[in-house]
């Protein structure tokens, strides 16, 4: 079917009445209220998107230690197709949300059920909508996120999907190192190459260990090479370089900062 | 990459603010708008200017290249564009971009460029030549910003809706701003005299002077006060389109001239429409 983004009045409603469809939130659901739609009002679709509900479906929440972050992320890419325009709206997330992304994300973030009221109240909003701009969609909506997450991987050429969302979201100051520093992963290249090197670090259990665990009082490697690249990235367009060059830059940077 | 005139590159980069070269400038002349053979796509213009002789001897000898960098934060978008003339276009499809887009000018090394000397560079940096490594900066410009929704490209009165309120008397219209499209509101027997009017082109070019232009300076007149109506739809519109057109809605701004540019020159449509479409006997 095609995707589906809630109309602005219906928006605004629904993030005024959070504290009063509280009990929808957490063990109800929206379907009176959006069904309306039906009837001529409350969502419109647009014609060259697509959302894929019964592989939506598969989204699963986290287990033991793992919070399923790649696996979900695949899910909502794979599922949610639309452009990155359209990705950026907050109406396709609000819709979504509020239906078939319920009940995962009951379980993804359990502060939903908070018996304070406050608590829950502050957590539905910062998963069902988007608030504080650029991080709403990055880091605080609950399908939003998923969906960057699988779009920033997508930009990982030639490497299958799941494989780049396993590394990039191993660990979640990785993911957010990566994120936070924009000028200089945004570009594709700089992405896949550094990528590339992490695919080396995470195939050894002993390289893994060293490059992505955190000892105290000292920075982990990923990071001091995520630094190195961004220092680098004040003094050369490296969107500019070829990816085999890339790939010696990288290496060298990691050399430099004892990432290597 | 961050730009900043006070950083050192190690080796002289021509851009504003700096002195590393004396008396020379670079300038893109970057623009950007609405491909008008595609609505699909913008068009990022460029008209770029290099004041030392011996950079554009580089890029004439391939050993330097003019690259145009364009982020989008918004959507995680970025991309490199190696441009081989010094003025012309490139086309960006316009579902990859939105809000904010930071576009910049380069000139890179596209090898390691030995013995490079100009009368131009500051004596600062001594009277030897000079080598730049591989894929260096050699000039860069200031960013340019823009903010792109594709509704701002979209004729303003795409904003407009009309209701009905039976309590109106005919030839009276007021406006509301509570909804995500702005409402003229009028009594049915007002607005099915509009919908009929509607028709010619003429009687469209009345409408918009009588109606429309009243109401983009209301809306203009209430941006400029009020914060209220931001998350709107139709003030995220109008204010893209400020944007796109580089018009300040601060303190200061007269609406009735923010008003015409935003409705291209109303009136000039009034008259070639209207008064000078007739037989002029």
């Amino acid at each position: 079917m095609k995707a589906r983004f809630i109309k602005n009045s219906a928006m605004r409603d629904l993030r005024a009445q959070v504290a009063i469809n509280l009990r929808r939130y957490q063990s109800g659901d929206f379907s009176e209220l959006l069904d309306k739609a039906n009837l001529g009002g409350m969502y419109f679709e647009l014609n060259d998107s697509e959302a894929d509900l019964d592989l939506l479906a598969k989204l699963e929440g986290p287990e033991t230690n793992d919070l399923k972050e790649a696996h979900n992320a695949h899910i909502v890419y794979r599922a949610i197709k639309v452009t990155p325009y359209q990705a950026k709206d907050e109406r396709l997330w609000v819709y979504l949300c509020h239906t078939a992304g319920l009940d995962f994300i009951r379980k993804r973030h359990p502060k939903i059920m908070s018996p304070n009221k406050d608590e829950a109240v502050k957590e539905i909003i910062q998963r069902f909508f988007i608030v504080n701009g650029h991080r709403g969609y990055e880091r605080s909506n609950a399908l939003a996120r998923l969906w960057s997450y699988g779009d920033l991987a997508s930009k990982n050429k030639g490497v299958k999907l799941d494989r780049t969302l396993e590394v990039f979201l191993y660990q979640t100051d990785v993911r957010a190192q990566i994120i936070e520093r924009p000028s200089t992963f945004t570009n594709p290249n700089v992405f896949a190459a550094t990528m590339r090197f992490m695919f080396a670090k995470y195939k050894s259990e002993e390289k893994r260990k060293k490059f992505f665990n955190r000892k105290e009082g000292e920075m982990p490697a990923y990071r001091r090479l995520f630094t190195r690249l961004n220092e680098l990235g004040g003094i050369m367009l490296l969107g500019a370089i070829p990816p085999q060059d890339l790939d010696r830059l990288v290496m060298s940077a990691a050399k430099q900062v004892g990432a290597d | 990459m961050k730009f900043d005139p006070q950083k050192s590159f190690g080796h002289p980069v021509l851009r504003p603010g700096s002195e590393d070269y004396v008396h020379a400038d670079f300038q893109s002349g970057i623009g950007f708008g609405i491909n008008e053979k595609n609505e699909n796509q913008y068009l990022l213009s460029y008209d770029v200017a290099i004041g030392v002789k011996e950079l554009r001897d580089l890029i004439t000898a391939k050993r330097g290249a003019v690259q145009i960098e364009l982020n989008c934060r918004t959507t995680f978008y970025s991309r490199v564009y190696e441009i081989n003339f010094l003025k012309g276009a490139v086309p960006i499809e316009a579902n990859l971009v939105r809000g904010g887009l930071e576009i910049c000018c380069y000139v890179t090394a596209k090898k390691i460029i030995a013995g490079f000397t100009s009368p131009k560079i500051n004596s600062e940096f001594g009277k030897g030549a000079i080598t730049f490594p591989r894929y260096a900066v050699l000039a860069c410009e200031a960013p340019i910003y823009y903010w792109v929704d594709r509704e701002a490209f979209r004729n303003i009165t795409s904003i407009f809706d009309y209701g009905q309120d039976p309590e109106l008397s005919e030839g009276v219209w007021r406006l509301n701003l509570e909804e995500d499209r702005v409402q003229i509101i009028l009594s049915p027997n007002q607005l099915a005299i509009l919908k009929q009017a509607q028709n010619s082109k003429q009687n469209q070019a009345i409408i918009i002077n009588a109606i429309i232009f009243g109401a983009v300076v209301e809306i203009v007149n209430t941006l400029k006060v009020k914060n209220d109506f931001v998350g709107r739809r139709w003030a995220q519109n109008v204010l893209a389109k400020c944007s796109a057109l580089g018009v300040q809605l601060g303190d200061s701004a007269n609406a009735i001239d923010v008003a015409q540019k935003l409705m291209s020159k109303p009136l000039a449509t009034l008259n070639s429409l209207v008064f000078k479409s007739g037989d002029d006997n």
